[in-house]
């Protein structure tokens, strides 16, 4: 019980912090779903770290608190509430601890304070055109030529590729072995020659995802981080970490207010929709819905502070969360579509004078809706997920 | 309209021509470009086939045929996602002249509708409306028209609108209101599926009536409307449901077709299932437009709901089946879907629809 008191609190002081330092430009271009530039993301995440918080996950002997996960999810969720921009985890989520956990010295020495820092944006070279669910086929190769690395190969899926200064990328250093164990962890600069970065359009009319082509790049083997052939280790530690920060509640919560802002001002008959006794009961399913991902995350980071894997609670949560995730989307546009549905992309931009037609947000929503069939997809698919409680927990 | 469907052989001939102009008009990047409005040499090409001589009595040029006629093209428009905005003239604006036009008017317009040569958009809804779809509060006085109206497709080429107004004693009336006239405002903006729509406002707007009192004929006008609209969301679903089948045939991982995965086998049969289930709906529901069942209110609601749902469901899972192309401006599924959340707007909602048959239930 104090260890939840305490938590209370530090949530409270998160909340406090973003209403006294969360840039008014910045939350108003989240709690529009307006698109958020490069320096939107950096100018926050460094504010966070001024404050000591953005790494506060990491151990204290690389600049970070100590944090549990569950004091990580306490503040992520925190934040979210209150309208700040997703902290992009290639770094301090990603790579940062695989660094930490499995990298040299030296390593530690040169990557660990710019990514802590946010002086770095890092990018996941993870999926490729055959490798999506079963990433273990991933044909990048990277072939041994005296104290460099010549890799080549394409990525796609690559978020803010364009963005990024370097990119944590699995390759294949070993052909003839068993997938899996031919695979290692490599990090590359994308200023090097050989390297050329497609965008690809989404269906929500962004270009966040890219393609990475990789053309004969020369990496230095210096940049190999734990043992060749010992890529999927790391990998999967990563993955873990991904899917355990994907139990996304303080952004369902900010969804939720925005369902039921979109209730009050569209009408049905002169009546806005919050009056409905359809929507009224709707919106206790959802509610339902968000409740139970809260006491799941309650019992799961409860479960990990005792030590137990967190790769399987992991996969639980990504399943729930991104259900959970689209319901409230689903139930935005099913609002809207009363009122006729449109999508003005213009409005997407922050500033735009482009006379709406809809509630305020209403495109940002339409937007989040396609953009959210991502949840069940990314990281392991939902499908995926399903198959590795079934195999690990289940014993099927 | 007419409610006598053609013989079984015109209806196979049509469905031919239809689709042979579907294949040659459809195109995946026409979708992607954001030019989805129906250019004039389109419609004329259109037009020339005799598409709109469908539910046009012979004897102002049409051909005749019934509701299940309309909708076998509004199935094909959906199926190639066309932009072309059939349900604006041909099944709203030709049905309100036909049934509510003077002779004269008919005599006028439906034959130029059948040439091609007369486009018009659809007035009618209000941003207040929601589904109900006789909440009108644009006005109409001495036949000059106040008010705002939403959602009217095809604006830019067509050359008048279509607009419901209460006159001074209150009764719903329909008029013919210029396009390039004083007095219309117009604001194009652009639909989830690259189409574009108008929030039209009428200040003291002058305009021909069409016909003295529409509310006897308003719930029909939306029946058969959101009949037609449910065959063409059946006709999105179809399409994804090959495009998806096929990808999932094609597409390997872990060694093998994702389509022998049992997870993927399942939901490929529920969306299969779902498209089947909304189909023989919209088949039903035609069957008691076109009979002038007393029932078929509740019959149209449920072929919409069901419609729109199985779209959903089917548009998502062809997404996730798809998995990261999916995602992709450049995959054709994620435009049927937004075909759908668009067909899923208009005419009611599935909500709309649902709460609609449990009334009937009760009443």
């Amino acid at each position: 019980m104090e260890i939840a008191r305490g938590l209370a609190e530090f949530r409270e002081e998160v909340s406090e912090f973003c209403q006294t330092s969360l840039p008014a430009d910045i939350r108003s271009k989240v709690l529009l779903n307006q698109h958020l530039e490069k320096s939107d993301f950096v100018r926050w995440m460094q504010i966070l770290n001024r404050k000591g918080w953005l790494v506060g996950h990491w151990p204290v002997e690389h600049d970070g608190l100590g944090w549990s996960r569950l004091q990580r999810w306490v503040f992520e969720n925190a934040l979210y509430r209150a309208g700040s921009p997703w902290l992009a985890p290639f770094g301090i989520t990603y790579v940062g601890p695989v660094i930490y956990t499995f990298g040299n010295e030296a390593q530690k020495r040169r990557w660990l304070k710019p990514t802590a820092a946010h002086d770095l944006w890092w990018a996941q070279g993870y999926s490729e055109r055959g490798a999506g669910s079963d990433l273990a086929n991933l044909q990048t190769s990277a072939v041994r030529d005296g104290d460099h690395y010549v890799v080549t190969g394409h990525k796609i899926w690559t978020s803010m590729a364009r963005w990024a200064d370097m990119m944590f990328t699995l390759v294949r250093t070993d052909p003839t072995a068993k997938p899996q164990s031919g695979i290692s962890f490599l990090l590359i600069d994308l200023k090097s020659p050989g390297v050329s970065i497609r965008p690809i359009r989404s269906i929500n009319l962004a270009d966040d995802l890219n393609e990475v082509f990789l053309d004969e790049v020369r990496v230095p083997a210096e940049n190999l981080v734990g043992d060749e052939g010992g890529g999927w280790t790391y990998a999967k530690f990563l993955l873990d970490n991904e899917r355990l920060i994907s139990a996304e509640v303080g952004k369902a919560e900010r969804l939720m207010a925005q369902l039921r802002f979109f209730l009050a001002e569209v009408r049905e008959g002169g009546a806005p929709l919050a009056e409905s006794r359809g929507w009224i009961h709707r919106m206790g399913e959802l509610e339902l819905k968000l409740m139970s991902l809260v006491s799941l995350c309650r019992r799961m980071f409860g479960e990990l502070e005792a030590g137990n894997d967190p790769g399987l609670s992991a996969s639980m949560l990504k399943i729930v969360s991104a259900e959970l995730l689209q319901a409230i989307s689903s139930a935005h546009v099913d609002a809207l579509s009363h009122g006729g549905l449109s999508f003005q992309a213009e409005a997407l931009v922050a500033g735009s004078q482009a006379p709406l037609v809809a509630p305020e947000g209403a495109a940002g929503a339409v937007s989040e809706y396609l953009f959210g069939r991502v949840y069940s997809i990314w990281g392991g698919s939902s499908e995926v997920q399903r198959n590795i409680i079934a195999k690990a927990v289940l014993g099927l | 309209m007419t409610n006598v469907r053609l013989d079984e052989e015109d209806r196979q001939l049509f469905a031919a021509t239809i689709g042979r102009l579907s294949e040659r008009y459809y195109s995946i990047d026409r979708c992607r470009s954001g030019d989805m409005e129906c250019h004039a040499d389109e419609w004329a090409v259109f037009a020339e086939h005799g598409l709109f001589g469908l539910g046009i009595d012979p004897e102002h040029g049409g051909i005749g045929g019934s509701a299940g006629d309309l909708a076998l093209v509004m199935g094909q428009v959906g199926r190639n996602l066309l932009p072309l905005p059939f349900m604006d003239t041909v099944v709203l604006g030709a049905k309100i002249i036909g049934t509510l036009g003077s002779e004269e008017q008919k005599r006028e317009m439906l034959p130029a509708i059948v040439k091609g040569r007369l486009r018009l958009s659809f007035a009618h809804r209000e941003a207040d409306a929601g589904d109900v779809f006789d909440y009108v509060t644009t006005s109409a006085c001495s036949d000059r028209l106040s008010g705002m109206k939403i959602h009217a497709i095809d604006g830019p080429s067509a050359a008048a609108f279509v607009v419901s107004a209460r006159d001074v004693d209150c009764r719903l009336r329909f008029y013919l209101v210029a396009r390039d006239q004083p007095g219309v405002e117009c604001q194009p903006y652009r639909l989830p599926d690259n189409r574009m729509a108008m929030r039209v406002t009428l200040h003291n707007t002058p305009g021909v009536a069409i016909g003295s009192d529409a509310s006897p004929h308003i719930a029909a006008l939306c029946d058969l409307a959101a009949a037609c609209l449910a065959a063409e969301a059946v006709g999105s679903i179809a399409s994804l449901n090959r495009e998806t089948l096929e990808y999932a045939k094609m597409r390997r991982q872990f060694g093998c077709a994702i389509g022998s995965f049992q997870v993927i086998q399942h939901r490929l049969v529920d969306m299969f299932i779902a498209e089947q289930t909304a189909s023989a709906m919209v088949t039903d529901a035609l069957m008691a437009l076109d009979a002038g069942l007393p029932g078929a209110g509740p019959l149209v609601s449920a072929a919409k709901a069901q419609a729109d749902r199985a779209g959903r469901f089917v548009g998502e899972s062809a997404i996730q089946i798809h998995g990261g192309m999916g995602m992709t401006d450049e995959c054709a599924v994620g435009h049927y879907l937004k075909r759908i959340l668009t067909i899923g707007s208009q005419f009611g909602t599935a909500g709309w629809h649902v709460a609609r048959i449990a009334e009937n239930l009760a009443a």
